[in-house]
């Protein structure tokens, strides 16, 4: 196997690993072609790293003497420090790690290789089809359809074979929409509200050009949507400024004259390697561990994460708000309509759907508006806070995603049958995985790779009940309402699960949270117990009534 | 609160017209009676205007909810009566205590009136100033942070409204003027009619400090063998300021403890706050007199003091690295500023306004120092000393929280209110001038007390299983500490406290037998406020009365259901006792002293700094035989600050940025939403109908 030939030494013994709250431990370092292991001589083995090289954000060594320190810092923030005697095995050690960290071909990855040692109960990758999804949609409505226009994906490339449009547009007219936006990405439906009867969809920049160039059949497709002498609005995620730029590289917006029934918000929501470069500072002023840390509040400000955070949340506040509120459809798109584009329409669905907020739900909201719509995980994803490349695709567009639901969820902590522990396993996973779910940039990729043959999908896994169990919250009650998250800069807060998880001992705050479970568990006893006495009663009570009468 | 959930909001609907309200009677009497039975007063105390069918305005994500009721001004609050819910039972109870927590203020807590009408603007409200205009709203800025709203929109309302704002306006105005009524008056010398009886408390009762026996009890819980309660002070004439008992090393005579005095600030004499059960002992003390003379003999007893029996000796100069009162204060009042709903500053600027306020950098100065000195008291058996100038303020501060950092028992509540009595209320830090509760001066007031409560938050935040109470608890102190009917926060001494006391009680019937009053103990008012009444002498509740304030529904939420009771036994006196020739050593002289200097020990050849050098190497001399100087000069900063290999019972909290954070439940409560639980019973009333069901069954 072509691994063994990066592999230098595969081993090196009296590694010192040090990790922060932990002690220093003395092991084996191993290297596999997926793994950096290292195993303690302890008996117990308690003390054993398994990291995915994939993890690995980026790497430094250092020497004193013979003796070499390799620093890793990995894609879920965590840092950890190895101490290699010998600098050949050290130097060795550090140029294999950077090797298989940075593999090229992503068939080499590991979830082509990972054998899951569970029983698989429900295949992940069956689980949350289109068909399905639509099915549930026409039991509530038959103005729409689905269409298999992009079977081959050859109108639209990251599009999914099948999308969901309305019954009075045909495939033909698609296609002629298809060309008419950036990336062939013809506005489709991104989700339904019952309360109304209002949608909300999501498309690409229109190509207008220069030279106003339109399309009627675009304007047919989106109108289609609209109630008789209604108006709808347009949210545009970039400034006006920008949409005016854009026209000059064949992009640009829709004009009022073509678009009469549309009202056009600009939203500006910052992308690509801006968002990068923000989650950099962000990480590196909670990792500072000096002790003047006087300025704390000025680096968290600097970093720009949480107003990034407020943009978007403001965005998807704003269209849930037309649809709830107004009573009017809503079309989403920036540029690509692949990035901000569905923060916004992901994070409306939370706000306005209940569904949404469930487990399942949520993992089914995860794979319409990202996964299937096509977001390109693999480029976005590709380094995280430590990355040295500064590529201009990679983006932590998901992961600021999950911070805005995660701010949604500590708002509402009774409104979400999942924990903080939940999103942050999906980052974790987004990252850096042993599944295939967030391989590939789109359904096309995932379809050449064939990941569901080759690959286990993360929601197999999650859903099993065993897993299933550390994600819920226990405090969750299934409230049907819309929920409004506020925005205010005193009510947004850093994510201190994921960016100080490292930095803090978690001991004292997972102590309380086990209190927190038993004492629900005990009250749901209690109240079982009640119920049981109470239906015990009434049955009683009735028999007594019973015998009396006759 | 998002209103869409289903929580909190109660929007009552209008049930019934509005209640008739005859001309303003010149017939005064008549009058209060007919509001007293609509509004429990305090006796001595009588509403002064009221207007019926008032909304107070609750904010919500949703838009605005409100509720329905009567607002009353009165000579010493404002108060607002929700009108019972059509549901609900009549003849019920509107409020099972007599003082509201959630609608009421107290006028001196009133930081400013606005009134609101829609056609001008919006107007701050002054005595001197004259209100033009019918308010449609008028707001209720508190001290203690809450915003108050109440809206007059219905039109019939205007006159009331009208009348109940200029009400307020002067009540509030001439409260301050007599800043003297509040404890002087007839309001509350006969307030102990009105306290409603009690229920038994299950948790163990406070101690006050007051007796010799809570200082016995307190020290025989402590273990501290060397040492004995000194009644030196009884008759606060060695030092003013100090309480009436003193726990001073069992080998010290009170006629050599006497000289000591005479050596310190305001004659606060080193004394012990703590005795940790490995051996360590922690004091505090003011800072050595101008005019002390270290070559006078009598400054043996006050080595004798300091060493306490221990080998080692090290002076925490307390007010190092930590903020001023007056810096303290201009932080506060910064934040406060900040968190008003109607804060000026612009979204983008919110963090870096709040660093501007310095608050979060005074509580980790003072959580970083504090668990600096409980990691040197639990390092090795030695005295420890903090030592402020007048040892009032950030004394009381420092040592409390070492308390709660190293002992369990000061996380359980009744330990908590126990450690604020000793380290703050009897010890005498200037409650009155620094909370500033009856405005009579400006510049003394620093709430050093309430940097304390946010500092005991965060670490409520670090370890929040550690903990008996709650953040609600916390709120609830820190909001008491803004309501002048407790002798808790009014005086700035106890021989203040005292004092009042026996002049008040020589206006009564049954005169006091040892000429200053015998405080009553808990016990004997948890009884019921009859036998106090019997008793004769008025009292003045302490704030640990919570039933005074809170619904046994809302005291449920003081305690933490998640707290663990493991880590309490720990420090339990079982531990050993001082040795007899420790104590011997330092009465002949040989100890080493050393200066806690940031983050670092630094050893010192004078017993008081500040005559280094300019005096002859005859005055005092400290051996360092003891310990090698470089293993003490070692950094303490270089241990990771929230290890998790932390001795059982010690809590070494983080002060790094990230992890102090700003109490957004308790200064944000103007602007914030929060969504409770949707549970609809809370554990115990399922397990009380369990029970009865079961009996019912069993019928």
């Amino acid at each position: 196997m072509e691994f063994a030939e990066l592999i230098k030494t595969p081993r090196a013994d009296n590694v010192v690993l040090h990790r922060p709250f932990y002690p220093a431990v003395e092991g084996t370092l191993c290297l596999t072609g997926h793994h950096l292991i290292l195993s303690s001589r302890r008996q117990d083995n308690a003390e054993e790293l398994w990291l995915l090289h994939s993890n690995i954000d980026s790497i430094e060594k250092r020497f004193v003497g013979s003796l070499g320190t390799i620093i890793i810092k990995c894609k879920d923030l965590r840092i950890i420090q190895l101490d290699i005697p010998g600098m050949e095995e050290c130097l060795n050690i550090a140029s294999s790690i950077e090797a298989l960290s940075t593999l090229d071909s992503v068939t080499l990855m590991y979830p082509f290789f990972y054998r899951p040692m569970f029983e698989v109960v429900e295949d992940g990758w069956h689980s949350f089809l289109p068909e399905r999804e639509f099915e549930l949609l026409s039991s509530v409505t038959t103005e729409w359809r689905l269409s298999y226009v992009n079977k081959e994906f050859s109108v639209c490339p990251s599009y999914p074979p099948a999308v969901t449009v309305p019954k009075s547009i045909d495939d033909e007219a698609l296609r002629r929409v298809a060309t008419f936006r950036h990336g062939g990405r013809f506005p489709v439906l991104s989700y339904y509200h019952k309360k109304n009867g209002m949608v909300m969809m999501r498309s690409s920049q229109p190509l207008t050009g220069t030279n106003g160039r339109r399309c009627k059949e675009d304007a047919a497709l989106i109108n289609a949507t609209l109630r008789a002498g209604k108006r709808g609005y347009i949210i545009d995620t970039r400034s006006l400024n920008v949409a005016q730029q854009a026209r000059a590289k064949g992009g640009g917006f829709e004009q009022e004259v073509q678009y009469p029934q549309w009202r056009r918000i600009h939203k500006s929501v910052e992308r690509y390697n801006i968002l990068q470069e923000s989650l950099i500072k962000l990480v590196e002023a909670c990792n500072d561990q000096s002790h003047n840390m006087d300025r704390w509040l000025s680096k968290l400000e600097a970093s720009n994460w949480l107003t990034h955070i407020k943009e978007i949340l403001t965005a998807a506040c704003l269209a849930a708000q037309c649809i709830d509120r107004e009573g009017a459809s809503v079309l989403v798109h920036g540029t690509e309509g692949t990035d901000s584009t569905l923060q916004i329409t992901s994070l409306a669905q939370i706000i306005l759907d209940p569904k949404c907020r469930t487990i399942r739900g949520f993992e089914a909201l995860v794979e319409r508006e990202w996964l299937q719509a096509g977001h390109p995980f693999q480029q976005r994803c590709a380094q995280s806070a430590y990355s040295n490349s500064r590529q201009k695709w990679e983006s932590p567009v998901f992961f600021l995603f999950l911070d805005c639901v995660w701010q949604i969820l500590r708002q509402f902590p009774c409104s979400f049958e999942f924990n903080e522990h939940f999103l942050i396993m999906l980052f974790e996973h987004a990252y850096a995985s042993q599944f295939g779910t967030f391989l590939g940039n789109n359904e096309s990729e995932r379809c050449k790779l064939k990941l569901p043959q080759k690959t286990m999908s993360l929601w197999s896994w999650v859903n099993r009940p065993q897993e299933l169990s550390k994600f819920k919250n226990p405090l969750f009650e299934a409230n049907s309402l819309v929920i409004w998250p506020s925005v205010a800069p005193q009510s947004l807060q850093l994510w201190e699960g994921v960016f100080l998880r490292w930095n803090r001992s978690s001991k004292f705050l997972d102590e309380a949270y086990e209190e927190m479970n038993n004492i629900i568990e005990y009250n749901k006893e209690l109240q079982a117990k009640v119920n049981a006495l109470r239906r015990q009663l009434a049955e009683l009570e009735t028999d007594d009534g019973m015998q009396e009468s006759s | 609160m998002l209103s869409g959930s289903k929580n909190s909001l109660t929007i009552q609907q209008d049930a019934q017209g509005p209640p008739l309200r005859g001309p303003k009677s010149s017939d005064m009497n008549g009058q209060r009676n007919r509001n007293c039975q609509a509004f429990p007063c305090i006796p001595g105390e009588h509403v002064l205007e009221e207007a019926a069918r008032v909304r107070k305005i609750v904010r919500s994500r949703d838009g605005q909810g409100s509720i329905l009721g009567t607002l009353y001004c009165t000579n010493l609050r404002v108060a607002f009566v929700p009108e019972p819910a059509p549901g609900d039972t009549v003849g019920a109870p509107r409020c099972s205590t007599c003082l509201h927590s959630e609608h009421d203020v107290a006028l001196p807590c009133i930081g400013r009136l606005v009134a609101v009408n829609s056609f001008t603007k919006a107007k701050v409200l002054t005595a001197s100033s004259t209100l033009k205009f019918i308010p449609e709203e008028l707001v209720l800025y508190c001290r203690d942070f809450r915003v108050l709203r109440f809206g007059f929109r219905d039109s019939s309302l205007e006159y009331q409204a009208f009348q109940v704002t200029l009400a307020i306006v002067q009540a509030q105005e001439s409260s301050s003027r007599n800043a003297g009524m509040w404890y002087d008056g007839t309001a509350i010398r006969n307030m102990e009619n009105a306290w409603p009886s009690m229920e038994e408390s299950s948790s163990p009762p406070t101690l006050l400090f007051e007796s010799p026996c809570d200082w016995e009890k307190e020290l025989r819980r402590l273990g501290a063998a060397g040492w004995r309660v000194s009644p030196v002070n009884e008759r606060f004439d060695m030092a003013t300021s100090l309480p009436k008992y003193l726990w001073v090393p069992s080998r010290l005579l009170d006629n050599e403890l006497k000289r000591a005095f005479g050596h310190f600030n305001a004659r606060r004499i080193p004394r012990l706050c703590w005795h940790h059960p490995g051996g360590s002992d922690l004091l505090r003390a003011a800072g050595f007199h101008a005019d002390s003379d270290p070559e006078r003999e009598d400054v043996r007893s006050v080595e004798a003091l300091m060493l306490a029996g221990h080998a080692q000796c090290v002076i925490v100069e307390t007010a190092a690295d930590l903020p001023s009162p007056a810096e303290i204060q201009l932080s506060y009042l910064k934040l406060r500023a900040l968190c008003l709903p109607d804060s000026s500053v612009a979204d983008e600027k919110w963090l870096s306004a709040l660093e501007g306020t310095r608050w979060l950098d005074h509580i980790r100065a003072c959580v970083r120092k504090a668990s600096e000195v409980a990691a040197l008291l639990a390092e090795r058996s030695r005295s420890i000393i903090l030592q402020e100038s007048d040892d009032r303020d950030l004394n009381c501060l420092l040592a409390s929280l070492v308390q709660i950092l190293s002992d369990p028992h000061a996380r359980t509540q009744s330990g908590f209110q126990s450690l604020l009595q000793k380290e703050w209320v009897v010890a005498g830090h200037p409650f009155l001038q620094r909370l500033n509760l009856l405005r009579d001066n400006d510049r003394e007031e620093s709430p050093v007390f309430l940097l304390f409560l946010d500092c005991v938050w965060q670490l409520l935040q670090q370890f929040p299983a550690s903990f008996e109470f709650t953040e609600t608890y916390l709120v609830a102190l820190h909001d008491s500490s803004y309501i002048p009917f407790f002798s808790t926060f009014l005086f700035n001494c106890q021989w203040e406290r005292d004092r009042r006391n026996q002049h008040r009680a020589s206006n009564q019937i049954y005169a006091p037998v040892n000429g200053w009053r015998e405080p009553l103990p808990l016990e004997i008012l948890q009884k019921g406020g009859r036998l106090v009444k019997e008793t004769g002498g008025p009292y003045l509740p302490t704030i640990w009365d919570w039933a005074l304030r809170y619904t046994t529904q809302q005291r449920a939420q003081f305690r933490n259901p998640a707290y663990a009771r493991g880590g309490s036994s720990v420090p339990n006196g079982n531990s050993a006792p001082l040795g007899g020739d420790k104590l011997e050593a330092a009465l002949s002289g040989n100890g080493a002293v050393y200066l806690f200097v940031k983050g670092g020990l630094s050893p010192q050849t004078h017993l008081f700094p500040w005559k280094n050098g300019s005096l002859s190497r005859k005055g005092w001399r400290w051996a360092q035989s003891l310990e090698s100087l470089s293993e003490q000069d070692r950094s303490l900063r270089s241990k990771p600050s929230g290890c998790p290999l932390q001795p059982e019972g010690l809590l070494l909290p983080a002060s790094v940025g990230p992890l102090i954070q700003l109490w957004r439940r308790c200064y944000l409560r103007g602007s914030q939403e929060v969504q409770r639980g949707l549970f609809a019973s809370t554990l115990t009333e399922l397990a009380e109908e369990l029970d009865l069901l079961r009996e019912r069954l069993g019928h």
